[in-house]
């Protein structure tokens, strides 16, 4: 079974505020429209449930067909994570859905005016960054879209169950390109996981050693949110 | 009133003028074809537009083709701002009366279209009126819009809401000016403004907690926010040569997208560079409702001194099948007249509050 995962690097308006607190101090009461339950905590990462209300509209139809809207109150909810990593707060979101304004919007809510939050995202990535985490890291699936002649781009993708050689690969040679998303196989110790990496920021685990790889992902975060800020810069 | 300083209106088209409006895009060609049958004329539709124009031009024409092509060429009066007045000090609705009567007669007398109606002691003036715009072409020059204020009687004196353009806000001033002439104190009246709130953070908070905190609605998303810092002011007690003008300076940024208040982009401007908001456009929908979405602009006409509060709810999209739709629409006046109430009275309160916050 696979899990897709998000990171959002964010900061708060005040030093002295806690997310963790304001989580635990917003749960589920009735007539809220949200609310936030603790699921687990370690030193890293505390986990945290967020509920929220929804609506869900029931169809149905009379004698002659005419259709009649119901709506029922129901409830959604996604876990989150919140991680500390060098003085920089990230939040993890597990299976994020399409998207996660319910959830940010009650964050901003709780926070208050400054609380910001970045989407991360994946434009350089390759084998060496799980290389050093782990016994084996292969590249097995690649998509690129590159610039190959003046007024031509060319969206490739590669496959390869033994691994693709970035730098063996002379279709890629000279040629100007953005990975869209990549795809790598991953050992250590006898324990195997596949991870894929979108460029937008998505990320698929799979495998026995997916927490390992959570681990490698966000030990790099800090370096990704921080050159794409320097870059904007 | 402001005195026109050109004509009332134009009378009269030159060939050229004509010729040129015939040629626009805006013209169609049943409208073309429409002004030669007039004459007994019929035209074939290979026949070149500019052809026709130049035909056309060297003719008389009357007041009644002047009218189909302005009908073609005209500017759609675009939905304005609205903008409201708490008035303490009006006693008696009989002065009020009066006094919208005496502004009747002057407006007609101007030749604009003024209707008003009462409700209890609820009143309503809608206007008529046409504004003149030289910098637009001959046939698009004479604008007819429509204004209204209204006079709602709350539980301490009277809102004023009306739209908030330089005719309509000279029309309830001197409404007003012609109660209190009759009334026996000053009327007291308190605006939406934070000219004496210098903070730039307080400024901000002013639109955060209207948009969060609007009783009765959620807040959805903020879609656009406008960031003003104004320009250092020089030191009047130097020389020009000593008193140097900043070099650099961006005085007003507009972020659109999504969830713009929570950008990182957005946030640094406030912390770091000390901007703060002067406009805002964000969607809300109420808390106990069916779930169709308001998208709401609420503004600050002078972002310096952040005076000049106004607001419009520029769009709704309607519930279809049990859902809100992705196709926005007009709002009813219902729906503006709902919206206005909440925006009229959580602007003055949240504006009591960063002032009380102001003074600590």
């Amino acid at each position: 079974m696979s899990v897709r995962y998000r990171w959002y690097r964010i900061r708060l308006p005040r030093k002295d505020l806690d997310l963790r607190r304001l989580l635990l101090g917003n749960p589920m009461r009735e007539g809220s429209t949200f609310g936030f339950r603790r699921m687990d905590g370690t030193s890293e990462a505390d986990t945290f449930r967020f509920l929220w209300r929804v609506s869900v509209v029931l169809t149905r139809f009379s004698e002659d067909y005419e259709p009649t809207y119901e709506r029922l109150e129901s409830w959604n909810f996604v876990d989150l994570s919140i991680v500390r990593l060098s003085r920089t707060q990230f939040l993890r979101i597990e299976n994020p859905g399409r998207n996660l304004r319910d959830l940010m919007n009650a964050l901003e809510s709780i926070v208050g005016l400054g609380f910001s939050c970045l989407p991360v995202i994946f434009d350089t990535v390759t084998p060496d960054d799980f290389s050093e985490g782990v016994d084996e890291a292969r590249l097995v699936g690649f998509k690129v879209v590159g610039v190959v002649g003046e007024d031509l781009v060319a969206r490739m993708e590669f496959a390869s169950k033994n691994g693709i050689d970035l730098k063996a690969m002379s279709l890629l040679k000279g040629v100007r390109y953005k990975v869209d998303a990549a795809v790598f196989e991953c050992s250590y110790r006898g324990l195997r996981g596949q991870v894929s990496i979108a460029a937008g920021g998505t990320v698929r685990l799979a495998g026995q050693l997916t927490p390992r790889l959570i681990h490698l992902i966000e030990k790099k975060l800090p370096s990704l949110t921080n050159k794409s800020h320097a870059e904007s810069e | 009133m402001k005195k026109r300083s050109q004509g009332p209106s134009l009378y009269f088209a030159s060939d050229k003028n004509i010729f040129d409006a015939l040629n626009q895009r805006k013209v169609d060609s049943a409208t073309v074809t429409k002004l030669f049958e007039d004459r007994n004329i019929i035209v074939s539709p290979k026949t070149p537009r500019e052809e026709l124009a130049r035909y056309f031009a060297r003719l008389n024409h009357d007041f009644e083709d002047h009218q189909s092509i302005a009908a073609r060429l005209g500017v759609a009066a675009r939905r304005e701002r609205i903008t409201s007045m708490e008035v303490v000090g009006i006693s008696d609705a009989d002065a009020l009366v009066l006094a919208i009567q005496n502004i009747k007669k002057g407006r007609e007398e101007e030749g604009d279209v003024i209707q008003i109606t009462r409700e209890g002691n609820n009143f309503a003036l809608t206007f008529q009126y046409t504004t003149i715009d030289y910098g637009r072409n001959e046939f698009s020059q004479v604008q007819t819009r429509d204004g209204i204020v209204e006079l709602l009687e709350s539980g301490s004196g009277y809102t004023i809401r009306c739209t908030q353009n330089d005719y309509v806000l000279s029309v309830r001033d001197i409404l007003l000016a012609s109660v209190e002439k009759a009334a026996a104190q000053p009327l007291t009246k308190t605006v939406v403004s934070l000219f004496d709130v210098p903070d730039a953070k307080l400024r901000s908070q002013f639109f955060d907690r209207l948009m969060n905190d609007l009783p009765d609605y959620k807040r959805l998303d903020v879609i656009a926010a406008y960031v003003y810092k104004p320009k250092p002011e020089g030191d009047k007690n130097l020389d020009e040569a000593e008193d140097n003008e900043p070099d650099t300076h961006v005085e007003k940024v507009t972020m659109k997208g999504v969830g713009v208040t929570r950008s990182e982009v957005f946030n640094q401007l406030l912390k770091d560079e000390q901007y703060y908001i002067t406009k805002v456009v964000w969607t809300s929908s109420k808390v106990l409702s069916a779930g169709a979405i308001y998208e709401i602009e609420a503004t600050f006409e002078d972002p310096k001194d952040c005076t000049g509060f106004s607001f419009i709810l520029s769009g709704v999209f309607p519930v279809e099948g049990g859902k809100p739709t992705s196709r926005k629409r007009a709002p009813q006046s219902s729906e503006i007249d709902e919206i206005s109430r909440a925006i009229d009275a959580h602007s003055r309160h949240v504006m009591s509050v960063i002032k009380l916050e102001a003074k600590k």
